[in-house]
């Protein structure tokens, strides 16, 4: 361009000796704004210049000139007939009528041609939100798509599940792709107790997000998209006046509110049910005053642990962000501040990031592209489960009559077995641990891709793409000398770092082209070529032995180094993958894909697999006969078939192997602790879909709803084996499940007005979930968990001892003997167990609703689940009299106290050995809720106010998350959202967040 | 320009194509494994498998903590103190189930074991000095291991000897499902396997082998087991069973022919306190090493008996236990002394060095003392008390000065010879056997101390003996649960 420019530049001269006229003027945009570099061109010569940077031109024409054309990307072509003019000024206006298009794997594709089932979320649906990682804004949004939160942690994992669980023991989650690079996701730490990768990638960055669920959206992944594909694009710059954005947000994080049944007691219930319960187990008077008296009932403290654990949090989230560009060259550069405090001590999480994409179009054949983004984020992750480091586990494993604060006010750390308000029972002074223990996990993020784009022949372009995925993961783990898991060792510090990177290069070829009469039926096909291979190298290290203070956690102050190893772990893929979309006048539209992958992960014996698709798709809106059906705007129908694998087991899995590490008297020792499979190979899914999109009313009310059968056939699980071999189980392709169900969407806007609309969205999904077939057709208990696999029955169907309440004669605690409900028991090893129950939800979904009235609009997202079961993970030991030394869940209040009581709670008894607080039925609840995640009250100040300060748009506006949560089962200890195995782990509370935020535009 | 292009696009291809299309590509080994097939080719591999096989004996699960804590808790010498951790309360309680933890634990780490020990013995590595000797010793783990396995599990050999016992493991079989074996048929495995362990085992303590490939020199201490140590337990396993004769005979080699001593009194303190291997043939038969860098971590079993903040401190030791103890016995240094609420209380000092940089302690699976007092009782049983005072009088004055020497027959002097075991093997996990094999009641098993409470354990409390772990019956069709589950 810059060599057509000049080379006009130097015939200026002769032309002008040619009797030539020159034309001037400025192109400017719809608000007024110049265009820089627009291309101004004479139709008849193709020869032209651009704007200048306040959009002015200057451009000589010879007398066979008589258009001018006026161009810029993004923008309508303009053409003015010159005629005698001498000035011409043009408003570019924004192109209309371009076909939305949709992400999918590897190509993308407007809306008629999109055969298969994706649900895309833009821009708007993800930022600006209290939530560390994209993966978690997802809930609710997407029909088929379920994301329970299993923590407060701030940066945790999220698990996410599309159309149901298709695995038993091989990763359910899906794949992510962003800009085109299968990252690692998940969870790439090795002492934080959660993280995820993902955390490390801003939401502000994205452009949109494309959910590919069915098999024609995902089998282009092969053997790794069965479990669904999120694919995520980040924004891009556009040519045009450079655009700046500033957001801020900063509020508060409070702790959700808890079900009522998760009160825990005070120090007087507590002790009046303490005395109770030595007065049941037979002691004399002075032996249950001694007891109280040894638990603290005299000591006069009351304690609410929930109090000292809990705090308000502070949340801010910054981010500024400039795109623009040219012609030639587009940019979109941002940076961004995000820190979060979870509303329990010693949890927090601080991401710094920013983010470089560049475009630069070479010439109408080439072009480059680079997207750049580095993040770092620290993270503090308290322990959660059992741990006596547990800041939560404080409340079920502290007494009330336990006190955090000596009398001067300084921390109470005593472990002193003479002195009842000590810590001499194992769990530690959550206070004290927030202060000096230290469980950070610091990971820098990069990711980085290179791109060109050539274009060969016209119809044939070319596309190679080299991308990095790396993670530098360097976690601490300090245990402190004075208090707490460390005493022992004087101070014991652990240090992992890990460096996890991941490459991945593409080669596609893209060809375009038209046949038949007027070139009506179209072909477009992708094939390309793609290698991937991950390396995980990691360092560990641990000293004991800490200088008498609490500031120096690092190995160079311990005393003795104990611990220090390397180690690695890698994968590789590689893959032949192409796909093509054949359609006539966008109404019919056939489409296939097909993959073969290889990959380390699996067995020499079975390194490659091929995966396929096919759809089509029917836009009855567009035959003739529906001219004349005005209130129904659109409809389509579309069906799919394919093939997809998961590959998402540990790597080197196959391989039967003798391991090092196990050393004795200070020599190495090995044993052989992989069982392996010599025959081992991802699980292979078929999914069929069949799908209507349908709108009315001018797009007023428009549906997407899907059916869909996916059945994940030779499932990789771990098999369980007798015990007596040596091993549990051994890794294997077993089984067979199935997901069935249908999800559906509705978009309407019941009221549009000038002033006033009120939008509304819905999704509700349902799933069924089947065991089909399991080796010999024997049931196979799931390790780990109280679920057992059973043909006929939900993939996660618990297996456990039905609870048939409390006798009233007695007290004692009664299950059913088994499910035939004849007989009674207070023996638990009687009782036998019975599949009952799942954890896994008939129904979810979400419901969002906008009304904006002038400037002001109110936003509000709910998010419902109906029919699963949920587990609190460790009432065995807040319940009954069995652990008589901890603190009770308030529901022990209700126990059977005398002959004829009617309750569920069992008598009391001090260190009662009768298995009452054992797991049955009587710890599953249900985890039906209806939650309002989101309240937005949001005002866009008027655009004659902004142009006075030269501003193109301002929000300002307050949010509140998870304000509003209804269950349905009063028993039910912990928040009904406890990831997808439902069982709660002690994790950190459930926050509930107030912000205030501001958006700029200039 | 354009050919430029075409030929780059072209190389691209190529590059990617050739580095990732060949099978090798996919190839990837694992940074911390061999193959399972080619790993055992010499010698010295066979020395690294034998190392990573007394390393399973360290799991939590084995006698890292699991075993010795049962055989005190489970029986009278000690008890939980009232705020505790949480662990082991089914040992207190006797109230077992099928899902416990700890009973899983111990068929799936004694299990794991035996596959270690199998590996060992059913190597095609040809005959050879330290072969032999490395596959002596796999013989006497796998013995252990079974023996440890038919105690928990099964009805004492005493009681009934055709009751099902455990499934007999001897080969790496990935689909057995094994139905259980007879106790009395387990016992006939353990002594061939323990027989065939002491005539592969060349090594006294003390004695070294050098492996050939390697040329490391292999020290035979404590922390394996010597051809010695292989002779104690096969008088152990004799004892077991009450086959007096055989226990005598077997005893009798290693008092006769190993060299070993008991530690003297003056030494008792620095013998327990000191976590570091022996090679001087003094008490230690056989021990499970922890060192500075391969322990358990706060999972040992020191953690457990030494008191906060170092360990956990969840056992003390019963009133009744200190009370056997002369003010004289060396055995009560071992015991300090504290005070909760006003009350006297013990806690066990034999492993005193969880906080320690350098060691951890060795865990005590078979002391000298131990074969010395099986032979009292073998003599005592087999009615020759004049020998069985002599040597219950050997362990009974090195520990106390003072004591002038047992002078009971008859009843009274087996009833002495099972007290000074109690109190010489006290902490060791073996009052709980003593109590199964002579089919005894536990009458002093105390549930809480301040206040006193005990829970006495009949002789036909179905607990006694551990429940098949549900894990296996779920899996294993042919296995049967014991009654009471």
């Amino acid at each position: 361009m810059k060599r057509s420019f000049l080379f006009i530049m130097m015939l200026l001269p002769a032309m002008m000796v040619l009797a030539q006229r020159t034309i001037t003027g400025k192109v400017i945009d719809e608000n007024g704004n110049p265009i820089a570099n627009a291309s101004v061109t004479v139709k008849e010569t193709q020869r032209g210049g651009t704007t200048d940077p306040s959009g002015n031109y200057s451009i000589s024409v010879d007398r066979n000139a008589r258009t001018l054309v006026f161009s810029f990307i993004g923008k309508a072509n303009q053409e003015v007939i010159i005629g005698n003019k001498s000035v011409i000024d043009v408003t570019l206006k924004q192109q209309e009528s371009v076909l939305e298009e949709v992400v999918l794997g590897y190509s993308s594709q407007v809306k008629p041609k999109v055969v298969s089932s994706v649900s895309t979320l833009k821009s708007k649906d993800v930022e600006n939100r209290p939530y560390t990682s994209v993966d978690q804004e997802l809930q609710g949004k997407v029909a088929g798509l379920q994301a329970p939160v299993a923590t407060g942690q701030p940066g945790a994992f999220q698990s996410i599940r599309i159309r149901g669980i298709g695995s038993a023991t091989a990763g359910a989650d899906p794949l992510y792709v962003v800009d085109g690079i299968i990252i690692n996701a998940g969870d790439l730490t090795g002492l934080t107790t959660t993280a995820n990768a993902l955390a490390g990638l801003n939401p502000n960055d994205i452009e949109s997000i494309s959910v590919l669920k069915d098999a024609q959206a995902t089998s282009i992944y092969g053997s790794r998209g069965a479990n669904g594909v999120i694919v995520i694009t980040t924004k891009k710059g556009r040519a045009g006046k450079t655009k700046f954005n500033f957001d801020a947000e900063v509020g508060g994080n409070k702790l959700a509110k808890l079900p009522p049944a998760a009160r825990y007691l005070n120090a007087t219930e507590y002790i009046e049910l303490l005395r109770e319960g030595a007065v049941n187990a037979g002691y004399s008077q002075s032996d249950v005053d001694a007891i109280v008296d040894y638990y603290g009932g005299n000591n006069g403290i009351n304690t609410d642990w929930l109090k000292v654990i809990t705090r308000t949090g502070l949340q801010q989230d910054y981010n500024l962000s400039a795109s623009g560009g040219d012609n030639k060259n587009q940019f979109y550069l941002s940076g961004g501040l995000f820190t979060q405090q979870a509303t329990v001590v010693g949890s927090d999480f601080r991401r710094y990031s920013f983010r470089t994409n560049y475009k630069h179009v070479a010439s109408d054949k080439l072009s480059f592209t680079v997207n750049l983004t580095g993040s770092n984020s620290i993270q503090h992750a308290p322990n959660n489960g059992g741990a006596f480091a547990n800041p939560v586990g404080s409340l079920p494993f502290l007494r009330p009559t336990i006190s955090p604060y000596n009398p001067d006010g300084s921390l109470n750390i005593s472990t002193d077995i003479n002195d009842t308000k000590a810590f001499n029972d194992g769990q530690y002074n959550p206070l004290y641990i927030a202060k000096y223990d230290r469980h950070s996990n610091n990971t820098t993020l990069i990711q980085a891709t290179v791109g060109a784009e050539y274009a060969i022949l016209k119809n044939l372009k070319f596309t190679s793409r080299f991308g990095i995925d790396y993670n530098q993961v360097d976690e601490i783990d300090f245990w402190n000398q004075f208090h707490g898991d460390g005493v022992g060792y004087g101070g014991l510090l652990q240090t992992n770092n890990n460096r996890i990177f991941n490459w991945i290069n593409t080669n596609q070829f893209n060809y375009n082209a038209g046949f038949g009469p007027a070139k009506k039926i179209r072909l477009e096909a992708q094939a390309g070529y793609e290698v991937q291979k991950s390396k995980t190298y990691g360092v560990y290290q641990a000293g004991q032995g800490f200088p008498p203070t609490n500031q120096l956690y690092y190995g160079v102050n311990a005393a003795t180094p104990v611990g220090a190893s390397s180690f690695g772990s890698d994968y590789d893929f590689a893959a032949l993958y192409s796909s093509a979309t054949l359609s006539y006048q966008n109404k019919y539209v056939l489409s296939g894909s097909f993959r073969r992958d290889g990959s380390s992960r699996f067995s020499q014996n079975n390194l490659y697999g091929n995966f396929w698709s096919a759809g089509a798709a029917w836009n009855i809106d567009k035959e003739r006969f529906f001219d004349n059906i005005h209130f129904v705007s659109g409809l389509k129908l579309r069906g799919s078939y394919g093939t997809t694998g998961n590959a998402a087991i540990g790597d080197y899995q196959w391989r039967p192997q003798i391991q090092y590490g196990v050393n004795y008297a200070g020599q190495p020792g090995g044993s052989f602790t992989v069982v392996g499979n010599l025959n081992l190979t991802w699980e292979s899914t078929r999914q069929a879909d069949i799908g209507l999109d349908a709108s009315f009313f001018k797009d007023r009310l428009s549906l997407v709803f899907d059916a869909y059968r996916r059945v994940s056939n030779r499932l990789l699980f771990n098999n369980p084996l007798s015990a007596t071999t040596g091993f549990l189980s051994f890794i294997d392709n077993v089984g067979k499940v199935e997901n069935k169900g249908f999800e559906l969407t509705l978009n309407g806007t019941p009221v549009r007005t000038k002033d006033f609309s009120w939008e509304l969205n819905f999704n509700i999904t349902h799933n069924k979930n089947t065991v089909l077939t399991l080796p010999n057709h024997n049931d196979i208990p799931v390790g780990g968990t109280a679920f057992r696999l059973s043909e006929g029955h939900d993939i996660q169907t618990y297996y456990v001892r039905e609870w048939a309440g409390v006798d009233p004669a007695n007290g004692d605690p009664l299950w059913w003997v088994d499910g035939t409900h004849t007989q009674k028991t207070n023996n638990y090893n009687i009782a036998q167990r019975q599949l009952l129950g799942s954890a896994d939800p008939k129904y979810y979904g979400g419901l969002t609703s906008t009304i904006t009235y002038k400037g002001i609009e109110l936003a509000t997202d709910f998010v419902f689940n109906y029919g699963n079961l949920i587990r609190d993970g460790w009432i065995f030991y807040a319940i009954d009299g069995a652990y008589p030394d901890l603190n009770r869940y308030a529901i022990n209040l209700e126990r059977w106290q005398k002959p004829g009581d009617i309750t569920n709670v069992p008598k009391y008894v001090f260190g009662s050995g009768n298995n009452s607080n054992a797991f049955s039925t009587r710890f599953l609840y249900k985890g039906d809720f209806i939650r309002l995640r989101n309240l937005t009250v949001g005002y866009n100040l008027p655009a004659a106010l902004l142009n006075k300060i030269k501003v193109s748009a301002l929000r300002v506006y307050v949010r509140g998350t998870n304000l509003w949560t209804k269950t349905y089962d009063k028993n039910l200890t912990v928040d009904p959202e406890q990831g997808i195995q439902g069982q709660s782990n002690l994790n950190i509370y459930y926050t509930k967040s107030l912000t205030a935020g501001l958006n700029v535009t200039f | 320009m354009k050919t430029t292009i075409k030929i780059f696009i072209l190389s691209i291809i190529i590059t990617t194509a050739t580095t990732s299309c060949k099978k090798s590509f996919y190839n990837l080994v694992p940074y911390d494994g061999s193959p399972a097939n080619g790993g055992i080719s010499s010698d010295a591999d066979l020395n690294v498998l034998a190392n990573g096989m007394y390393a399973g004996l360290r799991s939590v699960n084995l006698y890292g903590r699991t075993l010795p804590v049962k055989g005190d808790l489970a029986a009278d010498n000690v008890y939980l103190k009232n705020s505790n951790s949480g662990r082991y309360l089914a040992f207190r309680d006797f109230n077992e189930t099928t899902a416990d933890g700890s009973a899983a634990g111990v068929w799936d780490a004694a299990y794991s074991s035996i596959k270690d020990a199998n590996q060992i013995i059913n190597s095609n590595l040809a005959s050879s000095p330290v072969v032999d000797e490395l596959r002596g010793e796999a013989y006497a783990v796998r013995a252990l291991m079974h023996f440890e396995l038919v105690r928990n599990f099964a009805t004492p050999y005493t009681v009934d000897q055709n009751a099902p016992g455990i499934p007999i493991v001897t080969s790496y079989n990935q689909s057995a499902l094994p139905a259980r074996n007879k106790v009395k048929e387990v016992y006939t495995q353990i002594i061939n396997d323990l027989n065939q362990a002491y005539s592969l085992i060349s090594l006294n303590q003390g004695q070294t082998i050098t492996i050939n490939t390697t040329s490391y020199i292999r020290e035979m201490t404590s922390e394996f087991i010597s051809k010695y140590a292989a002779k104690g337990l096969l008088a152990k396993v004799y004892m077991t069973m009450g086959d007096w004769n055989n226990a005598k005979t077997a005893a009798l080699d290693v008092i006769n022919n190993s060299g070993f001593s008991l530690v003297n009194a003056g030494n008792y303190v620095g013998f327990w306190a000191n976590p570091a291997a022996r090679t001087d043939k003094v008490e230690t038969l056989f021990e499970v090493s922890s060192d500075a860098a391969s322990n358990l971590s706060s999972d040992q079993l020191s953690a457990f008996y030494q008191q906060p903040p170092i360990g956990y401190g969840d056992l003390w030791i019963t009133n009744d236990l200190y009370n056997q103890y002369a003010a004289t016995d060396v055995r009560r240094n071992v015991i300090l002394i504290g005070n909760s609420s006003g009350n006297t209380v013990y806690f066990n000092n034999k492993y005193s060095n969880t906080a320690n940089p350098a060691d951890k302690d060795d865990i005590k699976v078979l002391r000298y003392a131990d074969v010395v007092l099986i032979l009292a009782e073998a003599y005592a049983n087999l009615n020759d008390e004049t020998n069985a005072k002599i040597y219950l009088n050997d362990v009974a004055e090195a520990r106390d000065p003072s004591f002038t020497g047992y002078t009971s027959s008859g009843a009274q002097l087996e009833a002495d010879i099972i007290n000074e075991r109690r109190k010489e093997l006290a902490f060791e996990g073996d009052r709980y056997w003593d109590l199964m094999r002579l089919n005894l009641p536990i009458t002093n098993h105390v549930k809480t101390q301040n206040p006193y409470q005990a829970l006495p354990i009949t002789t036909t409390d179905v607990h006694r003996i551990f429940p098949i772990p549900q894990a296996e019956t779920d899996v294993n069709p042919n296995i049967t649960q014991n009654p009471g589950y």
